[in-house]
């Protein structure tokens, strides 16, 4: 007998742990995935009782205003839509957060739609972890008045896998004191690299730990930031040729930008000492009085809000461009939402009309306004997107302003000239495989930034060589 | 005749009975180890496998792809840069670091006063929890930084610590080695402190001096802590990835990339799991060769001893 229970224990102990090494780690409640990336119809979320369970994006605690907003939104979504049962999930796709969504969806406890990046675009869509949405978008009445460069970082092959939050074009940011300080002029908007250059040097001071400039030179930001330039060089790095992907940065406009890189280093010695940083280690130098100029879009926030500079003092500028007259091309960026691929279809459309709930509604306005009058209350200053996700001609658009009109010295005015040419120019990312060219040139910015001596030429060589044969020569047009 | 040799001779199953009646308890109190370890330890060691044959994909479902992530492994140069990085980074903990715990621990224990307080000291750096160590050092290694403050004291050159290709490993190890030089020290010193008091004393009584007494009774009664020191810094540096990532993310230009740190972004950064995982089971697969080639060097050290 006793030998008998010996053996039942010992066999159900293999059996929980066999049972714990046999997870096909697809559990969860999520949809069944197809081979094909389709979604079959999932019974826990759209079950018996009709009702549909929705994961939704709750903030952090310290995050109040935010809080109360969502407590709210879900209130009143869930009035209009009682069958709707609202779960809360405290996960964010940030820097660490991109880091666990494969770990998220392998759980089935990635939640029913998750914030994301337009640099993101390209490895969610491969990777399909992002669920097709352009029927639920085709039938979404306010489709048109939603900012079509910013639809267009997730179209892709003729379909819709985002709705976007926000964006930008890419900008810089100037600390005016610091030029005040030294006595130097502020550069016009429409600068140059020569003109960015002499406006690094006139606040350089390597001695007491201040740079002219800063660019990323860490992570793929490193990579992503020089485009900019190469496009403004006028090498657009890709190109599609007799139906075949060919890397053109191994070019003069490529060598151009190398040795302009190489001179803010070595010739002119206006980055920081410690180089080898990207955000928010930059953002962290500039609210600290030690950049002059930051290569960062969201340097307003930094300065005004984290820095505590006056707002005269936290200028915001366009990129420049080459020589006087040529294009100041920037990258386009922004935050989107993605809804989650393993979502049944219920779970879907209702995650769209959950993300879509205060768009383009008066409610979008007043919840707006409760966050202004919380930086208010804080005595910060409220910087609205400078691309919205809706077209800035849109008649929601004025109901938005005029809601602006109101907190005058509280939400920041951009100034029209700035306006004028900021976004003139704006270009999408590389289209194909960016990250993987992005981490090539932070390789090269990084051996440029070590060497002095570095063969700029072969490095190019060496880098289009690479991205052409591991990447580009694999794309079936 | 061959009946009852069989009933003479207990069967290996009887046998098992038998021990499992004498050891129940035993097994009993190993259930939760058995799951631990088969949920936590030997589950992701085998799915590793599994995932490294595949072209792994959460949403659409796994791909048999053979030995296609080992081709692209192989092919790819980062590869063979990681590895060299990550000798490198071992090799310069063994010259850099891998004595000083002991010698640390030999001098607490030749002391006559404050031993306590010098425990406490070296263990010190020890509970500096990780984000606040890295974010130390980065300020320490700045190029105004207190370390180049100190140089210009003596009229040298500033050092480049985190930015110069050639000096950013050395940056981290010497980091490293302070962090962690303390919690080893007192494994030495626990075993320093285990060897008989009577074979000291009878030493001095013969007139060996402090260098004498390390040499001839300390080293050789604590050199099964060295292997095992050895082993367990060689395992530990060999996945090493989060000083590089905090401190240089890598770089400059994979000068810092170790192989785990290019594990880490294969996964977790550009969602490719089959290859990192390929790239994981090899190095299982070296660090459990490496095991048993100085376990056996032990055996046979002590077989010879």
């Amino acid at each position: 007998m006793k030998q008998a229970k010996i053996f039942m224990l010992l066999a159900l102990t293999f059996m929980l742990a066999l049972a714990g090494c046999s997870g096909s780690g697809a559990g969860g409640g999520g949809a069944q995935p197809e081979g094909d990336g389709t979604v079959k119809e999932n019974p826990k979320g759209a079950g018996q009782s009709e009702k549909v369970t929705i994961t939704v994006q709750y903030p952090p605690p310290d995050q109040e205003v935010d809080r109360k907003a969502m407590d709210d939104k879900i209130a009143r979504f869930q009035q209009q839509y009682p069958q709707v049962v609202i779960e809360k999930s405290d996960w964010f796709y940030s820097d660490g957060g991109a880091a666990t969504l494969g770990l998220k969806l392998a759980a089935g406890e990635a939640p029913s739609y998750y914030n994301t990046y337009a640099t993101e675009a390209k490895i969610l869509t491969d990777k399909g972890y992002a669920a097709d949405i352009t029927s639920l978008l085709n039938g979404y009445e306010y489709k048109d008045q939603i900012n079509q460069s910013l639809l267009d970082i997730f179209h892709v092959d003729g379909k819709y896998y985002a709705i976007p939050q926000g964006g930008y074009v890419m900008s810089v940011g100037l600390n005016a004191k610091l030029f005040r300080d030294n006595g130097a002029e502020l550069p016009p908007y429409d600068w140059t690299w020569e003109e960015m250059i002499e406006a690094a040097k006139s606040v350089n001071a390597p001695d007491k730990g201040i740079a002219g400039f800063a660019v990323a030179g860490q992570s793929n930001a490193a990579g992503w930031n020089l485009t900019n330039f190469m496009y403004q060089a006028g090498d657009f790095v890709e190109e599609v040729k007799d139906g075949k992907v060919t890397a053109t940065f191994n070019s003069e406009a490529g060598l151009k930008v190398l040795e302009l890189y190489r001179d803010l280093r070595w010739k002119y010695n206006v980055l920081p000492g410690d180089w080898n940083l990207a955000n928010p280690d930059l953002s962290n130098l500039y609210k600290q009085g030690r950049l002059g100029i930051i290569f960062h879009s969201g340097s307003l926030n930094t300065g005004i809000n984290d820095g505590g500079f006056a707002p005269e003092d936290a200028k915001i500028y366009p990129l420049p461009s080459m020589e006087k007259g040529s294009p100041n091309y920037a990258i386009t960026g922004g935050n989107f939402f993605v809804i989650n691929p393993q979502q049944s279809p219920e779970q879907q459309e209702m995650a769209f009309k959950f993300i879509t709930y205060d768009y383009f509604q008066d409610s979008g306005i007043e919840t707006e306004e409760l966050k202004i009058q919380e930086r208010q209350k804080n005595k910060q200053m409220h910087i609205p997107e400078l691309m919205p996700y809706y077209n800035l001609d849109s008649e929601y658009a004025k109901r938005m302003n005029e809601m602006y009109a109101k907190y005058p010295g509280v939400v920041y005015e951009y100034d029209p000239e700035f306006m004028k040419i900021y976004s003139s120019n704006a270009m999408p990312e590389p289209p194909f495989d960016a990250q993987e060219y992005y981490a090539i040139m932070t390789n090269i910015i990084q051996e440029i930034f070590s060497n002095k001596n570095a063969d700029l030429r072969q490095l190019l060589k060496d880098g289009a060589e690479k991205m052409q044969a591991a990447y580009l020569d694999k794309i079936e047009l | 005749m061959k009946t009852q040799l069989a009933a003479q001779k207990p069967t290996s199953g009887t046998r098992f009975l038998k021990h499992s009646r004498l050891y129940f308890w035993g097994l009993l109190f190993l259930i939760p180890e058995i799951v631990i370890f088969c949920v936590f330890l030997w589950k992701p060691i085998i799915m590793g496998i599994y995932y490294s044959l595949h072209d792994i994909n959460f949403i659409r479902g796994n791909t048999f792809v053979g030995l296609q992530n080992y081709r692209d492994i192989i092919q790819d140069e980062a590869f063979f840069t990681a590895i060299g990085n990550t000798l490198w980074f071992v090799f310069l903990g063994l010259v850099m670091g891998y004595w000083v715990p002991a010698v640390a621990a030999t001098a607490i224990s030749e002391l006559r006063k404050f031993k306590a307080t010098a425990r406490l000291v070296v263990y010190l750096p020890n509970i500096v929890p990780a984000v606040a160590l890295y974010g130390m050092w980065r300020w320490l290694y700045e190029p105004i930084g207190p370390l180049n403050d100190f140089l210009t004291i003596f009229q040298l050159p500033p050092v480049e610590w985190l930015t110069d290709k050639s000096v950013a490993m050395f940056s981290i190890v010497l980091m490293n080695t302070w962090h962690y030089f303390g919690s080893t020290a007192l494994i030495y010193l626990a075993a320093v402190m285990n060897i008989p008091k009577d074979l000291y004393e009878a030493a001095e009584m013969d007139g060996a001096g402090i260098w004498q007494r390390i040499k001839y009774i300390t080293l050789p009664s604590i050199r099964h802590i060295f292997l095992l020191m050895l082993i367990m810094q060689l395992i530990a540096n060999s996945q090493a990835y989060e000083p590089q990532l905090a401190m240089t993310g890598g770089g400059p230009n994979e000068a810092t990339t170790t192989y785990m740190l290019m594990v880490v972004d294969g996964a977790f950064k550009q969602f490719a799991f089959g290859k990192a995982s390929a790239m994981g089971v090899l190095l299982f697969v070296s660090l459990t060769l490496l095991s048993i080639l100085l376990y056996a060097l032990q055996r046979k050290g002590g077989d010879e001893s």
